[in-house]
Order: structure tokens, then sequence, then C-alpha cells
């Protein structure tokens, strides 16, 4: 690899993530995944009240997992202070 | 509570592809994932956008579909492909929204790498903000493929993949990139 390259490469390779910002995006993500999605109560079996009633309480979590994510990033709009 | 499906030792010692085929049944798998590519895929994005914010939330999101959309990645490709191809699209996605003709990496980022290596260390922090301006002052399509190339060390073919640009595109666009990353350095040395 010549010079410049080493030099282009370096210059790039030098922002790191900032721990705050991510940390905390890993901890949204893990709420999100945790909650149940919608589509699993959607099938064949849907049409059972206990069902019905277990889409009811997915899509609520399903709103809650969006809730969190709007949440995380409307806390880290662009000129906020983390 | 959900209970790890592999223990935390055997999932360091996993493949990419490996992990991404847990995600969905076992969240430690997927902070593995976050864990190895949330640097590379940061920089990535932070050489193609104009400041550490925006850089941040796209970022963000690259991680919101990677973990949203785990069910789709296909183990016939690798996982660090799959993932910079996300990013490709929400990068192409924010320009497309901010309809922006230009998009200037403004200033070298302020936060530091706390383990510079040797090369690092040799190389002064008013030399790396020029290298960083001259990356910036390239086309889109050109800083894309060099960050993809010096960044991540991806070869042409998984370039290719990521971008959806020919081989030869891709090809052409490092050739321009390079011809006029050594003349404009060596032009600033000379």
């Amino acid at each position: 690899m010549e010079v410049y390259e080493t030099r282009v490469q370096e210059a790039l390779a030098r922002p790191v993530p900032r721990p705050a910002f991510f940390d905390e995006l890993l901890v949204v993500l893990r709420e999100m995944w945790e909650i149940p999605i919608l589509p699993e109560a959607s099938g064949e079996r849907a049409h059972s009240g206990l069902l019905v009633a277990g889409s009811v309480a997915a899509a609520a979590a399903g709103v809650g997992a969006a809730g969190a994510w709007y949440g995380f990033r409307k806390r880290h709009r662009r000129g906020s202070v983390a | 509570m959900e209970v790890s499906v592999i223990s935390v030792d055997l999932l360091a010692d996993a493949t990419d592809e490996e992990l991404a085929a847990l995600v969905t049944e076992d969240f430690d798998a997927f902070a593995e994932l976050y864990g190895r590519y949330l640097c590379p895929v940061y920089r990535f994005v932070r050489s193609q956008t104009p400041d550490d914010s925006t850089a941040e939330d796209i970022t963000a999101h690259v991680f919101f579909k990677a973990i949203t959309s785990a069910g789709t990645f296909r183990a016939d490709g690798t996982y660090k492909s799959w993932i910079f191809r996300i990013a490709h699209n929400e990068i192409h996605s924010w320009r497309s929204g901010k309809a922006r003709s230009v998009v200037a990496l403004e200033e070298l980022p302020e936060s530091v790498d706390p383990t510079p290596s040797p090369v690092a260390q040799a190389i002064t922090q008013e030399d790396r903000g020029m290298v960083w301006r001259k990356v910036a002052e390239l086309p889109p399509a050109q800083r894309e493929v060099v960050a993809l190339r010096y960044l991540q060390d991806l070869d042409v073919e998984e370039i290719s993949g990521i971008t959806g640009r020919s081989r030869g595109a891709v090809r052409i666009l490092l050739h321009r990139a390079r011809l006029k990353l050594r003349h404009s350095m060596e032009g600033d040395v000379g």
C-alpha cells in the first residue's frame, strides 16, 4: 500500500462512536427484541379468542417498542445534548 | 426472562454468520455482532456524513434495520457485506431525503481513538485533518468506495455487492479516487 493510502486509511479510522449514545441504543434494541412481534400472533390460530386477546397485547407491545425507538431518537435529535 | 441459548464464550468464538443465524432467538448473539460492527459501521457512515450527530442517527438506523430484518439474512453471503449494504442504503436514503447535491465532511471528527496504532501516532493531527478534507472533497460515489476499500478492507467484489455497482464501475471509481487523492496530497507536500 502506498503512503497516501495509509494516510487515508488512518484518517478514516479515527472517529470512535460516543459510548453514551450507543450504549443506550443497545438497551433500546434489546427492549424491542424482547417484545413479541405482532405477525407471530396472526397465524392460523388467530381466530381463537385467546389469540385475538394475545394479538391485542402484542399490538400494544409493538406500540411500546415503537415508542421506545422514537423516544430514543427524540432524546438524541441533532443539536440536543445526550 | 430470556435465557441465553449459548454461553458468552461460545458467542465470542462464533463466526458472524453463525451469530446472525441466532439473532432471532438469542439477543446476546446480536449484542456480539453489535460489538463487532459498531465501530466499523459508525466510521463508514461518519466518513459519508457531515457531522457526528447525523452519523449517529444513521448508524442507529442501520442497527435498527439489522435487528428488525435479521430473518432476511442469507448465509450465502457474509454478514459484513449484509450490514454494510444496509448502511449504504441508509446513507443513500438520507442523501435523497435531504436532497443534498454535495455532502461534505465538514470537520475532522472530535472523537479520538484512545488506543492509536504506531502509524496513527506518527501522523500529526494537522496531517490527519488535511487527509480527511481531501477525502471529503471526493464525489460521494468515490468517497464511498474509498471508505469501503481502505477503512473496511473490502475487495472489489464485496464493494460491488454492497453498492449495487458493477465490478468494473467500482474499479473505475477507485482508480479515479486514488488518482485524485495521490495528486492532491503530493501537491500539498510539493
